[in-house]
């Protein structure tokens, strides 16, 4: 009996490991977008997990059982939402076992909640329309005005789940808007020049990037999100690209290209092939570097169309 | 047909619907907790956890049919049934879980008799030793290593035990091995994935020699966005027994216009244990579609 009672208590105490083992707030996000901002804000005071790597489809990630076991240990999870993880993320959360991170949890954090969305799309949302989000465009990050959003509502979030650490939270999260309100000036600027160029992308991924900086999208690749072109949609493509002299596409890096390039050399157009999020190609290991990276191939391209 | 819904916010529950023109029936039917550290407690119908291919729903099996040896050592039903089961995450560096479930146990393998296991004596009698308080319990331990960025290898142990029709114990025991690949960069449009399960089952008690094992390796190769191609060879008797030895070997290719519907064209050629039978040929074609929310993935 005296044994059975040890080993009681030993699984209680087990059970209960989780809550005090570290006194450092574990934040796992999915994207490294979020990453990055969550990393900025917590300095030294946060361990930041990712699930998706930069250079990944974030639509499309398998439910690694090894994901669970990150999300056993959370604190805070942070995703995108509007339906951008809804293939796999609650898989992982349900496998995750962890309470602190489930729906309506304070360690459940939905980033897209401090932005308001694009696209929302009118009419119905059947899935003869492809795999469409019913509550708009995820891909809000690609905005850096959504970015200080994200961001301030990620730190209010963390010093909610660590008052210890508020202040230092908010400093940074203060620091790091600074930054990018400079860096919001100089893209602004370099950009200006360019605006109302017509472009199309393979996916709508960078449409909020289109929109901060007034770049006028008449198409997609994808005919339906989700599904790949039809070639009947591809002709009509390149008819209108000609028709309205489109010179830039805007090609996600963790697509096929293939059919890009087709429609590109068919219809005079250069092919950027871009990475979506931080870590997704060389130098692009901050935010702020990878909307350089956005601004500096855009111009380049652009530039080159003109001449 | 499935449907899933939170009820509140401790549970989960979970129904799918089998039938034919004639008649519809729960295949599943239980409740998930949500809000327990550590550990998943369910209860109600549910598949119980042997190996990998006995938890697959019909409409994910990777072939068309269930492996042979399933069919042949579980029941052409696979081990479903009522019960209740707690599912455990062991705080370890890599993905490690532990089931346990005990069952009402109203198994083919307990009653003692397989309409599809081809080993076994036609028109042999099965008395029905077995009482209400007989249960059927169930073992199960799962992990998994990641490799690589793009690659995972998992590895699990299964047991199943409990007094069958002929009032001895039947005992099954099986083992999995699966090796995933998909590069990060392009999961959407490659992957590779290759499956060994082997089970063995004894019935102690029967009038002639019910130890059976049997296995199949499969891989399955996605080429396109929308294309895969797969094969599967099983055998059913390894080690030979008495009965003799059945193989039969699949091939598969599945057109996959979206994540919501997939055609799929199965051909199989199955050699019997006894040799007098002729070799069987069969083919397959097979619509899937899925409706309503997003589904989310298991791995």
């Amino acid at each position: 009996m005296k044994r059975l009672c040890i080993a009681l208590l030993a699984c209680v105490a087990w059970l209960l490991a989780p809550s005090l083992a570290s006194a450092e707030l574990r934040v796992v996000t999915t994207t490294t977008d979020l990453g990055y901002f969550a990393r900025t804000i917590g300095g030294d005071k946060v361990h930041v997990d990712t699930i998706c790597q930069g250079s990944q489809d974030p639509h499309f990630v398998q439910a690694r059982p090894s994901y669970m076991v990150t999300l056993s240990r959370a604190d805070l999870l942070v995703f995108i939402g509007l339906e951008l993880e809804v293939g796999w993320l609650p898989s992982l959360i349900q496998g995750a076992r962890n309470p602190a991170i489930n729906p309506g949890k304070p360690g459940y954090f939905e980033a897209s909640s401090a932005i308001s969305a694009i696209d929302i799309p009118k009419g119905g949302t059947d899935r003869s329309r492809g795999d469409i989000h019913p509550f708009g465009n995820p891909h809000f990050w690609l905005d850096p005005i959504n970015a200080k959003l994200a961001a301030h509502a990620i730190a209010d979030r963390m010093a909610s789940l660590d008052p210890a650490n508020a202040k230092l939270f908010h400093k940074n999260q203060q620091d790091f808007e600074a930054r990018l309100d400079r860096k919001l000036k100089e893209w602004t600027d370099r950009m200006a020049p360019f605006r109302n160029t017509k472009i199309v992308s393979y996916h709508a991924t960078f449409n909020y990037f289109h929109h901060r900086f007034g770049l006028d999208s008449i198409g997609y690749l994808e005919d339906r999100p989700g599904i790949p072109p039809s070639p009947a949609h591809l002709v009509d493509l390149i008819r209108q690209m000609k028709e309205k002299n489109v010179r830039v596409i805007f090609h996600e890096s963790f697509y096929d290209h293939a059919t890009s390039d087709m429609v590109g050399s068919r219809a005079g157009a250069k092919v950027l092939i871009l990475p979506t999020s931080v870590g997704g190609a060389n130098g692009t290991d901050t935010y702020e570097k990878l909307i350089d990276s956005l601004v500096n191939q855009f111009i380049a391209a652009a530039k080159q169309a003109k001449k | 047909m499935r449907a899933s819904a939170i009820v509140d916010p401790f549970i989960r529950a979970d129904v799918s619907l089998t039938g034919n023109s004639e008649s519809v029936g729960f295949e599943e039917a239980y409740i998930t907790t949500l809000d327990l550290p550590r550990v998943t407690l369910r209860a109600g119908r549910m598949r119980a956890a042997v190996g990998r291919h006995n938890l697959l729903h019909t409409h994910a099996f990777p072939f068309i049919t269930a492996p042979l040896p399933w069919r042949a050592l579980m029941g052409p039903e696979g081990l479903t049934d009522t019960g209740v089961s707690a599912e455990v995450l062991l705080p370890m560096p890599f993905f490690t879980e532990v089931t346990g479930q005990v069952f009402q146990g109203d198994w083919a393998p307990l009653e003692g008799s397989i309409p599809d296991d081809p080993l076994t004596p036609v028109n042999e009698a099965v008395p029905d030793k077995r009482r209400d308080r007989d249960l059927g319990y169930v073992g199960h331990v799962k992990t998994l290593v990641d490799m690589s960025a793009a690659t995972t290898v998992e590895v699990g142990g299964s047991y199943v035990g409990g007094r069958n029709g002929f009032g001895g114990l039947t005992t099954l025991v099986a083992g999995d091995l699966t090796l995933k690949w998909r590069p990060l960069s392009a999961e959407r449009y490659t992957g590779f994935d290759w499956t060994t399960e082997y089970a063995w089952v004894n019935h102690e008690g029967a009038p002639s020699d019910r130890k059976r094992g049997g296995g199949y390796t499969g891989v399955r190769y996605q080429f396109g966005q929308q294309w895969w191609v797969q094969a599967r060879g099983a055998v059913l008797g390894l080690p030979e027994s008495d009965s003799g030895r059945t193989v039969r070997g699949e091939a598969l290719g599945a057109f996959v216009p979206s994540e919501f519907s997939a055609f799929r064209l199965q051909y199989a050629l199955e050699k019997p244990a006894n040799s007098s039978q002729k070799p069987i040929h069969e083919v397959f074609l097979q619509a899937i579609f899925s409706v309503g929310p997003h589904p989310a993935h298991a791995y």
